[in-house]
C-alpha cells in the first residue's frame, strides 16, 4: 500500500479504456471494409479485460489472512479478440468483391460492425475513463493535502 | 515524551487512520478500473467499526468478571488493544447488479471515493492541527 497505488490503479484503467476506444475507432473506421489481408471481409474486435491479480480469491475460516493475495492493483487487457459472428451479406453484384458462385452469388460480405452497438461501447469506454481520471484527480488533490502536514 | 499522552495516541490513531483512508482509496480505484470486467466482484475495506469496538474494550468494564486466580486462567473479558486493529478487505461476493456477473456500481464507488478523499483531508488537518498546538508550546 503505497501513496501512489491509487493513481497507478486509475492508470491502469485509463490505458485500458484508451485501448477500448481505440479498437472501437478501428472497427468504425473499418465497418464498410470487405478486403482484408487475411482473406475475407473485415471482422471486428473486441477488448477482453480482466484484473491484474489472477489468483482466485481463496476464502477459508482458518486461513484468514493466509490464502490473501493483496488487495486489487487495477485491470489489463488480457486479448484483442476477433468477433466470429457472420458477416452482413448485402446485394451488389457489379462489387468487385461479390460472391461469384453458389447459393449467395451476388451477395457481398460487410463486416460484421455494427456503428450503434459500437458507438454504446465507445460511451461506455469514454466515461470509464473519465470515472478513472476523475479518480487519480482526487488522489493528486488527496496527497497534496497530505504534503501540508507539518507545514 | 509524547507516546503515552493524549498527543501521540490522536497522531497515532490519525496516522493508522489515514493509512486505512489510502488502502481504501485503492480499493476503490481498483473496484473503478474493474467495472468493465465480467464476474469481477467489488471489494470493501472495515476498519472503523472494529476500531471503535476496541477503544470501547478498554474503558467499559464487564458486567461478571470471572477471577483469574492463576496466569494460565482465561479471563472471560479480553481488552482489545487498539494498535492491534488491521483493517480488513472484505469481497462482495454474493450480489450481482449487471448481466455479466459483476457487481460495481459506478455512482456508489464515485460517492465512496469522494466520501474518502474529504475524509482524507480532515484527518490531514488533524494531524496539522495537533503539529501546529505543540509548535505553538515551542515557539
Amino acid at each position: 500500500m503505497g501513496l501512489l497505488t491509487s493513481i497507478n490503479i486509475a492508470a491502469t484503467g485509463m490505458a485500458a479504456e484508451r485501448l477500448r476506444s481505440d479498437v472501437i475507432a478501428d472497427n468504425i473506421a473499418n465497418s464498410s471494409t470487405t478486403r482484408t489481408t487475411e482473406g475475407g471481409p473485415f471482422r471486428r474486435s473486441r477488448v477482453i479485460l480482466r484484473p491484474i491479480t489472477q489468483e482466485t480469491y481463496f476464502r477459508t475460516p482458518f486461513l484468514p489472512q493466509g490464502l490473501d493475495n493483496g488487495a486489487g492493483r487495477g485491470v489489463r487487457v488480457s486479448e484483442v479478440q476477433k468477433d466470429s459472428s457472420p458477416s452482413r451479406l448485402v446485394y451488389d453484384p457489379t462489387h468487385a468483391d461479390a460472391i461469384k458462385t453458389g447459393p449467395n452469388a451476388g451477395y457481398v460480405e460487410m463486416p460484421n460492425v455494427n456503428i450503434v452497438t459500437e458507438m454504446v461501447d465507445l460511451i461506455a469506454a469514454s466515461r470509464a475513463y473519465e470515472a478513472n481520471s476523475a479518480m487519480a484527480n482526487g488522489s493528486k488533490a488527496m496527497f497534496m493535502k497530505a504534503l501540508e502536514i507539518g507545514r | 515524551m509524547f507516546e503515552n499522552g493524549s498527543f501521540g495516541k490522536t497522531v497515532d490513531l490519525l496516522h493508522r487512520a489515514m493509512d486505512v483512508t489510502t488502502l481504501r482509496r485503492q480499493v476503490i480505484a481498483d473496484n473503478i478500473a474493474n467495472s468493465g470486467v465480467p464476474n469481477f466482484k467489488r471489494s470493501t475495506v472495515n476498519f472503523e467499526s472494529s476500531l471503535k469496538k476496541a477503544l470501547e474494550s478498554e474503558e467499559v468494564e464487564p458486567v461478571l468478571p470471572m477471577a483469574t486466580t492463576d496466569p494460565r486462567h482465561i479471563g472471560s473479558w479480553q481488552s482489545v488493544d487498539w494498535r492491534s486493529v488491521e483493517p480488513r478487505r472484505v469481497l462482495d461476493y454474493l450480489t450481482t447488479s449487471k448481466s455479466n456477473g459483476n457487481n460495481v456500481d459506478a455512482e456508489q464507488e464515485m460517492m465512496d471515493s469522494l466520501s474518502n478523499q474529504l475524509l482524507y483531508t480532515l484527518q490531514s488537518q488533524a494531524i496539522n492541527f495537533e503539529f501546529n498546538q505543540v509548535n505553538l508550546v515551542l515557539r
